[in-house]
């Protein structure tokens, strides 16, 4: 029930926004709307200005690509600089260092591809101008980039100018200051009324209960503050994740009542849903827009009921005995298992990476469910890029459906050759390359990743993988992720799963935008049809399993088998024969 | 801050942004 008026409620606010955002980047000029756009034309003038670019000229994909690459980098270093520096730099009352280089590198490659994966603890590690603009200024330009590449996109699917894709700051700025900025503002305030803290002053002061039981070396305790609640507000709005606190939204400051709650969920959730429902509207077809939000709502169900079975479920270990304690470790009791779980595959799916329990202590199974909907990861999706990753899936499709009924592939009218699909197949092979490969050398040289032993350890470093090349943040926050070994090779994976998939997509639909397309007839494949739906779930589901099934089955899946109860016995009867015979 | 290690960073975020750049002008040259 409190799932169903959460996504309902969702979905009522989603629609609104999609038409919304569909009109805002209709461009040159959009629609006028009575007006709605003229206070955000002012202040996109000003920025047009200081950074002395011209919002009217059109770009090639290559533009596009270069202008996304360049401006990500310069965002990229000077966060860097900011965190190697918080220590002498100002607004930093509490005093925080600098980071380390391989820390500063891990976190800046984090915030920049709009990950938000963190190997430090923020209110410890950050000052407030870290928090800031090293952060929350990331956290406004990196969902943007992905909502100005997503539109590329969508402008090249419907090939209405062959060669252009549109201005990439254009795009970008008008995702700030006519979509997340003023959600931000909103969010921001509802959940500074919900009592998350909204402060520059310094941490507060409080007096031990019992001042006898003081540590020696602690002789008052502090309670970090900060302006959190407007950092709060963009990281779910803008699918980022990364929490002002380490514990993200378990902790009561970040997340503090039910309403706080709630209202965090839907934040999740709304933009990328809005992403899916827009390419409607802003392309015209209508059937497709419907035919991809089907696809993504049908494999958003089955996660989540999937969840919910694995996660009411007790612990394997505890199964079966005569009181069977509920699955709370690592939970918030006030949110229980419900919205913990379905926080927990809403944050996978949509590559948000905000947590408000421990991913880290869900059954095994659950953690299956969390790491396929961040593999899939286009249901729904990071901002923007859940709606590229998609189009990717709909063109391996469109070849695959076209190979069983013996036609050329084409997707509007326009044919893929073996030169497009060459390079949808090389980017969805990057992902096992880029997941598999740095997993089987952490696990291959335990001494140096020190990922730990057991199944959980390959459940842990899987998750870390998995999480960074999807752009999501999450963790399993075992593992000891704090060295040099694990920032580098996640900084890899954290740019290469970003810039990659994001790009690739573009080059092959820019490119089929200068196809003459033909007109459709009764044997052309038709995209929007229930049965072509049917055929991107398989494909999606079948690709992934294909890749990863080996990885969940040695780690999560193994980790359910060998807790089950008989197992549990079986091993404790051979312990005490065992010792009988001895 | 250590200057050195900022440089060393950078250069390795660079890279990183160039390699993804190479990748994908290098599947549009090969495709």
């Amino acid at each position: 029930m409190e799932t169903a008026l959460i996504l309902g409620l969702t979905a009522l606010l989603a629609w609104p926004l999609a038409r919304y955002m569909a009109a805002a980047f209709a461009g040159p000029t959009p629609p006028r709307w009575g007006g709605l756009w003229r206070p955000f034309e002012v202040v996109e003038r000003l920025l047009y200005r200081g950074f002395g670019v011209n919002p009217e000229q059109q770009m090639s994909w290559a533009g596009y690509a270069r202008a996304v690459l360049w401006t990500n980098l310069t965002a990229g270093v000077f966060a860097l600089g900011v965190f190697m520096a918080q220590g002498w730099l100002p607004l930093n009352p509490d005093g925080v260092g600098g980071m380390s280089w391989d820390l500063a590198l891990h976190t800046a490659a984090s915030f920049v591809t709009n990950t938000n994966q963190q190997h430090y603890s923020g209110q410890a590690q950050l000052s407030y101008l870290s928090q800031m603009i090293g952060v929350t200024a990331l956290q406004f330009i990196t969902p943007a980039t992905g909502l100005a590449a997503m539109v590329a996109c969508l402008r090249a699917l419907v090939g209405a100018q062959p060669g252009v894709v549109g201005n990439f700051y254009q795009d970008a700025t008008r995702a700030v200051t006519r979509i997340l900025g003023p959600l931000a503002v909103v969010w921001a305030l509802a959940l500074a009324s919900q009592g998350v803290p909204a402060t520059f002053e310094g941490e507060q002061p409080v007096a031990w209960l019992d001042p006898a039981a003081a540590p020696a070396d602690t002789p008052q305790q502090v309670i970090p503050r900060g302006p959190v609640a407007p950092m709060v507000a963009i990281k779910q709005l803008g699918t980022n994740g990364g929490g002002w606190y380490g514990p993200n939204s378990a902790v009561p400051l970040e997340n503090p009542t039910p309403l706080s709650n709630l209202l965090q969920t839907l934040a999740i959730l709304l933009v990328p849903l809005a992403c899916a429902l827009m390419i409607g509207p802003f392309t015209g077809k209508r059937r497709l827009g419907w035919a991809v939000v089907g696809v993504m709502a049908a494999l958003s169900v089955a996660l989540i009921a999937t969840i919910y079975v694995t996660e009411y479920a007790p612990s394997p270990v505890m199964e079966g005995l005569a009181s069977a304690p509920r699955a709370l470790e690592g939970k918030e009791v006030r949110f229980g298992e419900g919205a913990s779980a379905l926080w927990g595959t809403l944050t996978t799916q949509t590559s948000n990476g905000s947590v408000n329990a421990m991913h880290d202590s869900m059954n095994p199974l659950s953690g299956v469910v969390l790491l396929m909907g961040m593999l899939i990861n286009s249901v729904w999706g990071g901002v923007g890029v859940g709606v590229i990753n998609h189009l990717l899936y709909l063109l391996l499709t469109v070849f695959l459906a076209g190979l069983m009924v013996g036609r050329t592939p084409e997707i509007g009218g326009r044919k893929l050759t073996t030169r497009e699909v060459q390079v949808v197949c090389a980017v969805i092979l990057l992902q096992p390359l880029l997941i598999l490969g740095p997993l089987a050398v952490a696990l291959a040289y335990p001494g140096v990743s020190e990922v730990g032993e057991g199944f959980h350890a390959v459940s842990r470093a899987l998750y870390e993988y998995t999480s960074a090349f999807a752009n999501n943040g999450s963790g399993f926050e075992g593992l000891a992720d704090g060295n040099v070994f694990w920032n580098v090779t996640c900084a890899v994976c954290l740019i290469m799963g970003r810039y990659v998939p994001m790009i690739a997509p573009l080059v092959i639909l820019a490119r089929l935008s200068v196809k003459r397309a033909a007109a459709p007839t009764s044997a052309t494949l038709r995209v929007e049809s229930p049965v072509f739906g049917l055929a991107t779930v398989s494909v999606i589901v079948i690709v992934q399993l294909l890749s990863f099934l080996p990885v969940l089955v040695m780690g999560p899946m193994a980790e359910h088998w060998v807790s089950a109860p008989q197992v549990v016995a079986g091993a404790r009867d051979a312990a005490s024969a065992a010792g009988g015979e001895r | 801050m250590d200057v050195l290690m900022f440089v060393f960073a950078a250069a390795i975020l660079g890279a990183l942004f160039g390699a993804c750049g190479w990748l994908v002008a290098f599947m549009e040259r090969r495709a």
